[in-house]
């Protein structure tokens, strides 16, 4: 094998590429600058509307008013409440959003409070449940209710001389030990092994459809197989090709991300919860290291599959389930709980997710590190020999 | 125009769209199949890592256990913790999650519980903040923590002549009083209108391309255009059966999707607990009618872009943007806040998703719902006349 001729298949490759503008534009070039674009203007909507939900004021409804005039005068004094007067139709008027939710103060709900010796009396809250602005004004109103019964209790406490003091003989206080960058972390250390494994495949999905099913389906893949240039050379360069693509519109578009990610500032401070995040030169590279041969095998894989097809579409249909096989493992890389190890480690894709989400957080767990490496190292190399195969058998090729 | 004419074309197409099996199994039934078993399997590996993950033994050290012998002794006893001996590098060691927490007792604890009530204790969980087994375990301790705290409580008040319901003056109890009807409706509110219009887009494209860059690409367009069919017979027949792909693409997966949540009652306990599948054929239908429009407006602007594009995959290339224009304002039933007003009423997708979460749960804002009715009728006119435009113009549908 001739690396200078697998070289000029690339650049022929390449050319062609890079020459067809619309598709570029389409889908590159677009989706990332508008992504981010729309993001931000989406984010802002996002962050007004948000806005508006808390200046509003709760209207909430009282009943049996006169049975506690002391905890209805403390709710008319709470901030954000409206009270309205009491009318039969609450439950209609809550069930239509009008009203946000009721309070039901039952009879001789002061006197009791006062005797304190019989049954606790119940105050009722009606409510539209799973309606936000609904839910939102039943815990301010659980809240208000707390604090009056927190003040009722330390009066009955005060009469037989005791400080409240004494009903917090122990508080328990969680305190975080593990390192900043780890906490703040962890979120987006779970979803960038997500977004590089999809971005990987899809970058390489289109050029592998387009330099192989597109070559028949264009009629030129006879052409550049009379060609003095050897299979195996073609296979290297178009393959070559194809990774290039890959990696390209991975980092294009993980470099578009961040971008918006600082650009929507407020955005990233809700992921990480304030915890400042900041990705180290090392663990980038190591991430991007692990990286590669999960795009090689993708390339491998997508020109194997897609030289099958007669053209670009019936390629493209037969690679769609294939997404489906791809996104399970990425997203279970996602969930809580799922922990790197010996046997999970062995599993393309998911091994990456997994080693990627460690390394972010800032482990190292080389031994790890070398297993996946070695394993998706095999399967790229298994991937990129089908793929060198199936140019060789002419049924394959040729398959009318 | 002629309808039987029209009628023709649509037949045509439909046998054409029809006959192709592989296709139509590829771009139709391996979706809508696919997306709620991926949905399933991911749940279903979720539910048991979490579980499995939260229901083992979570390790923690206890760190100056001898000041508080009792606490300590209660905290050894729960069953999901595993006390180990010794607490050194306890930082070190929940960083790397080989301990899950680490609870520091103060100096004289309990001595000083005793002799000064005045002087609350405060214990010390430490944790590795939103890790899924620190979390766990810093729960059990708590736990016990506060069943301690209470027992040393009530001890105290009895000793005064307090019994422990002098503590709980009052009860709050919140009670739902919107129709389980109102209470699904508003869940499928959030997430269905997004789904709709994603699903009325993703069913449209397949066959618009089909039947105008398609037919471009295997030639049967001059033949088509030379026979005695009118420019707008053709231009409305093939339009209408994009509309009905769309509109069953979209059915089937709504249809599909609600199997998939019922048939795994087990998955969405929390959800199906209110799940009475209780949407009205008078929602069901206002949300068809102003879906409706909105699929026009997709299926005559796909057409009319695609025609423009020499074969599929340029014709791909082409409207894959479409996707990201949509989906953002889509997005806007899933936003809290966001509420229906005579501007937003007027922004085509943004205003449909908006009026049917309001009709999923049950409120008919009937001046809006005419607005926004009228103003995608409005749209989806311009998109007609648009696409009809363009197949009159011999530059587009001759373009080399």
């Amino acid at each position: 094998m001739r690396l200078d001729q697998a070289f000029v298949v690339y650049r022929k490759e390449m050319v062609d590429l890079l020459r067809d503008r619309r598709t570029i534009f389409g889908t590159l070039i677009f989706p990332l600058i508008l992504f981010p674009l729309m993001t931000v203007g989406f984010g802002s909507l996002v962050e007004k509307s948000a806005k508006n939900v808390r200046k509003e004021v709760t209207g909430v409804m009282l009943l049996g008013e006169e049975h506690a005039p002391q905890l209805a005068q403390v709710l008319r004094n709470a901030e954000g409440l409206r009270i309205v007067p009491p009318a039969p139709d609450y439950v209609q008027q809550i069930s239509s959003k009008k009203l946000r939710a009721a309070v039901e103060l039952p009879t001789g709900f002061e006197a009791a409070l006062t005797d304190g010796s019989g049954d606790p009396p119940q105050v009722k809250i009606y409510y539209y449940s799973t309606e936000m602005r609904s839910e939102s004004a039943v815990s301010r109103l659980e809240e208000i209710l707390r604090n009056y019964r927190n003040s009722v209790v330390e009066n009955r406490l005060g009469a037989r001389g005791l400080s409240p003091a004494v009903l917090k003989p122990v508080v328990a206080e969680r305190q975080n030990v593990a390192a900043t960058e780890k906490v703040g972390g962890m979120k987006l250390a779970s979803m960038i092994p997500y977004f590089i494994t999809i971005l990987c495949l899809t970058g390489a999905l289109h050029p592998a459809i387009d330099l192989t099913a597109g070559e028949k389906e264009r009629g030129t893949l006879e052409t550049i197989l009379a060609s003095s240039i050897s299979r195996g050379e073609l296979v290297l360069g178009k393959f070559l090709m194809i990774l290039t693509a890959s990696l390209t519109t991975t980092i294009l578009a993980i470099f578009s991300f961040s971008l918006t990610v600082i650009f929507a500032k407020s955005y990233l401070d809700e992921l990480t919860q304030g915890h400042p995040f900041s990705i180290s030169l090392q663990s980038a590279a190591c991430v991007l290291l692990l990286a590669l041969p999960l795009a090689v095998f993708f390339s491998g894989a997508l020109m194997a599959m897609s030289l099958r097809a007669k053209s670009y579409r019936e390629a493209q249909g037969q690679i769609g389930p294939l997404m489906i096989v791809v996104i399970l493992p990425a997203v279970v890389g996602m969930l809580p709980g799922v922990e790197l190890n010996a046997r999970l480690a062995v599993i393309p894709i998911l091994n990456v997710s997994l080693v990627a989400r460690e390394i972010l957080t800032g482990n190292y767990p080389w031994g790890m590190i070398g297993l996946v490496f070695a394993s998706s190292c095999a399967y790229a190399a298994l991937a990129l020999s089908a793929a060198a195969n199936m140019f060789q058998r002419e049924e394959v090729l040729f398959r009318a | 125009m002629s309808l039987r004419n029209v009628g023709i074309i649509y037949r045509k197409e439909l046998t054409d769209s029809l006959r192709d099996r592989r296709t139509l199994i590829s771009s139709i039934v391996v979706p809508i199949l696919s997306f709620p078993l991926l949905m399933l399997a991911i749940g279903a590996i979720a539910v048991f890592v979490i579980t499995k993950t939260t229901q083992q033994q979570q390790v923690v050290a206890l760190i100056h256990a001898e000041q508080a012998p009792d606490l300590a002794q209660r905290i050894r006893r729960e069953r999901n913790l595993r006390v180990v001996g010794d607490a050194e590098n306890y930082i070190q060691r929940i960083n790397d999650k080989s301990l899950q927490a680490a609870v520091e007792f103060p100096t004289g604890m309990e001595e000083k519980i005793r002799t000064s009530p005045e002087e609350p204790q405060t214990v010390k969980i430490y944790v590795y903040e939103d890790e899924l087994r620190s979390s766990t375990a810093a729960r059990a301790i708590e736990s016990v923590v506060r069943q301690y705290r209470d027992e040393i409580v009530t001890q105290r008040i009895s000793s005064r002549g307090l019994e422990a319901r002098a503590l709980q003056p009052f009860k709050t109890e919140k009670q739902n009083v919107a129709s389980a009807e109102k209470v699904t409706g508003n869940v499928l509110g959030f997430i269905l209108p997004y789904f709709i219009i994603i699903l009325c887009l993703t069913g449209a494209m397949y066959p618009a391309i089909d039947m105008t860059a398609g037919e471009k690409e295997r030639g049967t367009m001059e033949t088509i255009l030379a026979s005695p069919i009118g420019r707008g017979e053709l231009v409305f027949g093939k339009f209408l059966l994009t509309l009905t792909a769309s509109l069953v693409t979209t059915a089937l997966s709504i249809i599909s999707l609600g199997l998939t949540v019922m048939a795994v009652p087990f998955l969405f306990s929390q959800l199906s607990k209110k799940f009475v599948v209780a949407v009205s054929i008078k929602a069901a239908a206002a949300v068809f009618f102003l879906i409706l429009p909105l699929a026009i407006v997709f299926a005559a602007v796909m057409m009319a872009l695609a025609l423009r594009a020499r074969n599929y995959r340029e014709a791909q290339s082409l409207l894959a943007p479409l996707l990201f224009l949509v989906i953002l304002p889509a997005l806007a039933s899933m936003v809290p806040g966001i509420e229906l007003n005579p501007r937003l009423a007027l922004v085509p997708v943004m205003n449909v998703s908006l009026v049917a979460k309001e009709i999923l749960a049950g409120q008919y804002p009937w001046p809006f719902i005419g607005i926004i009715f009228g103003s995608t009728c409005v749209y989806a006119a311009a998109a007609l006349f648009y696409a009809r435009r363009q197949f009159e113009s011999e530059e587009v549908l001759f373009r080399i």
